[in-house]
């Protein structure tokens, strides 16, 4: 499953992250890694950007770089 | 005394800026580096018996390179390398995040001092450092600070001392696999006799195989002995790690040490209240109010900007009008006071015009930047302004193009990722600011008068916006053709700023302005005072001289004797020259010149097309005479070329010289010219032959 298929208010541990080098390395810097356990807090009116929380902080995330993003659902 | 240059780190709304106001007292001393686009900034202070300079680089969230102000920071952490210590600031209700980049900076091998920023907030909400074990374990001084509260900064300040004075290796330790390989190599270096500063950090970087180190190592002997060991290492790293990418197994290394020190120093109680943040957000990025909410914000802001703004900006004008014409008055040498009272007064005048409304817009935009809601104006944009390679950052400086380019320019800034900050920037001019304004209503009046003049107006800014947005995609797909920065931002929680701060911010920022555009802005009124005023035709000055005391209709004469002068002037002689350029577009030498006049400022395209259809300098857009000049003049098609030629071509002088500052270098405004040339060169060809079909 894709973090873009969550529904909000769903929680998820992410398992792998497919995205590029670059990406990866942005995802990591803010803490976006395997095993971390996020929370859907919103999204945009479109569905173009989501809203996240993991730990004790919040991020945005586009959706392009969502769907580089495998999870497991765990409620 | 002895000097310690101390580096500033730490991610993005840390409260670097605000630690760092908090410490220099008030006989601070803040200059910028010359020749660098993304600023650093240096404050210098003194403490006990040394001089400290603190270096604040812009805020990263690691040191891999991502935007150009990571690299600006990590240029200067690692290669220019001219500094004692880095003083990393950490949030620290936020702390596992933050500790990644402090064990990233740990590899650099220089003394660190790690300063616990946010200690009254992360009291509040009940997390719980233990600072000296975390110091322990980091091997350096951990210091609990509050910049806002001004608490533990003299204790900051005495652990930088210490530091200094006894430094010692800090204590970043890996799993066993990699000490093990670590104290290998070592071993190696030992057993050759080799006596390397920081050895540690060299064997790390070894195994991390960082470039700069190969390379430093490769050119001697002990590298063929040593280039065995480090294989033999690295499989024996990869067999544990069933990976042999060694960059990925040293970010798993950092990410398990910091859980280590988490767990070990840190106490957090879950609380479940929502905290004022997200109580904040529910309403200020709601699906349905957040936008009409930030649209509010923003109307606001440009109604103070151009409201307040101009409130001052009468008087100033006032002002310099009235220096124009003492100086007129009482400087006897003709040319000196020309030179004075039409080019340098007006000229620097006009900058010093738009600073009370830039002084407005920059408290705002500093308002919007520190209480973290332009992030979530970026979330709410972004799926807009993506389809169409822009970042949702991009709003700001494309609305305040609509007011002025100037201040249009600087905002941009606050785009992290240099290709959608050019790509932004090469479109600001496609909103059409103030000062193109009165040209408009001039055109209009005399060409659409009978049609509704307030809709076509409105039609000339809504097609010269979608037509900006329109080019950049074309840009994005043909020149800027980077990929676009990946949308991860971090959502910081909302804080409000010191009034110290805001302060700081924009009184920098509104010296910048004078003092860049200023000395520029002089130098550039001086060029095209001299251009409309020189060569001197004396011999025409001197037949209407006597034309005009011997004739009762002395006005019209007068404007006769400043239409031929022009006509004469270096700038009549470059419309004339460059006329053919713009006949395709039924462009006469007049309008021509006017165009290039216009590069100055966009207002004196209609005194120039005044003085040249021989009505004198006194013209506004509102006198009767000029417009029907006009109608008699230029035809139609013509007159919509003209228009739509005003509406993308080159922004103004101060405009420019502005844009090339914040692109990073002239090439760039050579593009910036060319580009917005050829686009409205094709546009207003397009325009005249429609019209030239139509009727």
């Amino acid at each position: 499953m894709l973090l873009s298929d969550l529904k909000q208010k769903q929680s998820a541990i992410i398992t792998k992250i497919n995205s590029d080098e670059e990406t990866e390395d942005r995802l990591y810097s803010l803490g976006l890694v395997e095993g971390i356990q996020i929370l859907i807090d919103k999204y945009s009116m479109a569905k173009q950007t989501i809203i996240i929380s993991l730990q004790s902080q919040t991020l945005a995330i586009g959706l392009g770089e969502a769907k580089q993003i495998e999870v497991e659902i765990t409620k | 005394m002895n000097n310690i240059k101390i580096a500033l780190v730490g991610q993005p709304n840390v409260g670097k800026s605000m630690l760092i106001n908090s410490i220099s007292n008030s006989k601070l001393k803040v200059g910028n580096f010359s020749g660098v686009t993304v600023e650093k900034k240096e404050v210098k202070l003194s403490f006990e018996s040394y001089n400290l300079t603190i270096v604040d680089l812009p805020g990263t969230y690691s040191l891999n390179n991502f935007t150009p102000d990571e690299e600006v920071t990590k240029d200067f952490l690692e290669v220019e390398d001219n500094y004692d210590l880095i003083l990393n600031v950490v949030d620290s209700t936020n702390l596992s995040r933050n500790l990644l980049l402090t064990t990233q900076l740990l590899e650099l091998g220089k003394p660190v001092v790690l300063a616990l920023n946010m200690m009254d907030e992360a009291d509040k909400e009940n997390i719980q450092i233990d600072s000296k074990q975390m110091g322990a374990i980091l091997g350096i001084e951990a210091i609990k600070v509050s910049a806002a509260k001004k608490q533990g900064l003299e204790n900051l300040l005495k652990a930088i001392v210490k530091t200094v004075e006894n430094s010692k290796e800090n204590k970043l330790i890996y799993s066993e696999p990699i000490e093990e390989e670590i104290a290998n190599i070592s071993q190696y270096l030992e057993s050759k006799q080799k006596d390397y500063p920081n050895k540690r950090i060299l064997c790390i970087k070894l195994l991390q195989e960082d470039e700069k180190t190969y390379k430093r190592i490769h050119e001697s002997p002990i590298y063929i002995g040593l280039a065995k060991i480090l294989r033999n290492a690295q499989s024996h790293i990869s067999t544990h790690y069933n990976s042999n990418n060694m960059k990925k197994i040293f970010k798993q290394e950092r990410l398990a040490f910091v859980k280590g020190v988490m767990t070990e120093t840190v106490q957090t109680k879950v609380r479940e209240k929502k905290t004022l943040t997200q109580k904040i957000d529910s309403i200020l990025i709601n699906k349905f109010i957040g936008l009409p909410i930030f649209l509010g914000f923003m109307w606001i802001l440009f109604w103070f900007t151009f409201t307040l703004g101009s409130i001052p900006m009468d008087y100033i004008d006032g002002f310099f009008g009235f220096l124009s014409k003492i100086a007129d008055t009482y400087i006897k040498s003709p040319g000196l006071s020309s030179l004075i009272s039409d080019g340098i007064i007006p000229g620097v005048g006009a900058v010093i015009l738009f600073l009370p409304n830039i002084i407005i817009l920059f408290i705002g935009i500093s308002l919007l930047e520190t209480t973290g809601y332009m992030n979530r104006i970026a979330f709410l944009l972004d799926g807009f302004f993506h389809k169409f390679g822009l970042h949702g950052k991009s709003f700001i400086p494309l609305v305040t193009g609509f007011g002025c380019s100037v201040p249009a320019y600087m905002s941009a800034r606050t785009l992290k990722n240099k290709t959608q900050r050019l790509l932004t920037m090469f479109i600001i001019g496609f909103m059409s600011c103030g000062a193109r304004l009165p040209v408009y209503i001039l055109f209009i009046g005399a060409f659409f008068a009978d049609s509704n003049p307030g809709n076509i107006l409105f039609i000339i800014y809504i097609s010269g916006a979608l037509l900006g947005i329109f080019m950049a995609k074309i840009l994005k797909m043909f020149v800027f053709k980077d990929k676009n920065e990946p949308f991860v931002m971090d959502m910081p929680k909302y804080r409000l700023p010191t009034l110290k701060l805001i302060w700081h911010t924009v009184y920098t920022k509104a010296l910048m302005y004078l003092k860049k555009a200023g000395t520029f802005i002089l130098a550039a009124s001086i060029i095209i005072w001299f251009a409309s005023s020189y060569p001197k035709n004396l011999d025409i000055q001197n037949e209407y001289q006597t034309k005009i005391e011997n004739s009762d209709n002395k006005d019209e004469l007068q404007n006769e004797l400043q239409q031929k002068l022009l006509e004469n002037s270096y700038l009549g002689k470059i419309g004339k020259f460059t006329q053919p350029l713009f006949a395709p577009l039924g462009f006469d030498w007049k309008m021509t010149v006017a165009l290039e006049s216009g590069l100055a400022a966009k207002e004196v395209v209609v005194s120039t097309l005044g003085v040249l259809y021989s009505l004198g300098d006194t013209n506004d857009e509102t006198s009767s005479s000029l417009i029907t000049q006009l109608k008699e003049n230029i035809a139609l098609p013509s007159a919509v070329a003209f228009i739509i030629f005003i509406m993308i071509y080159l922004p103004c002088l101060a405009a420019s010289l502005v844009f090339a500052k914040e692109a990073g270098g002239f090439s760039y405004l050579a593009y910036l010219f060319i580009f917005t040339t050829l686009t409205a060169w094709v546009f207003s060809f397009i325009g005249f032959h429609v019209t030239r079909f139509l009727i």
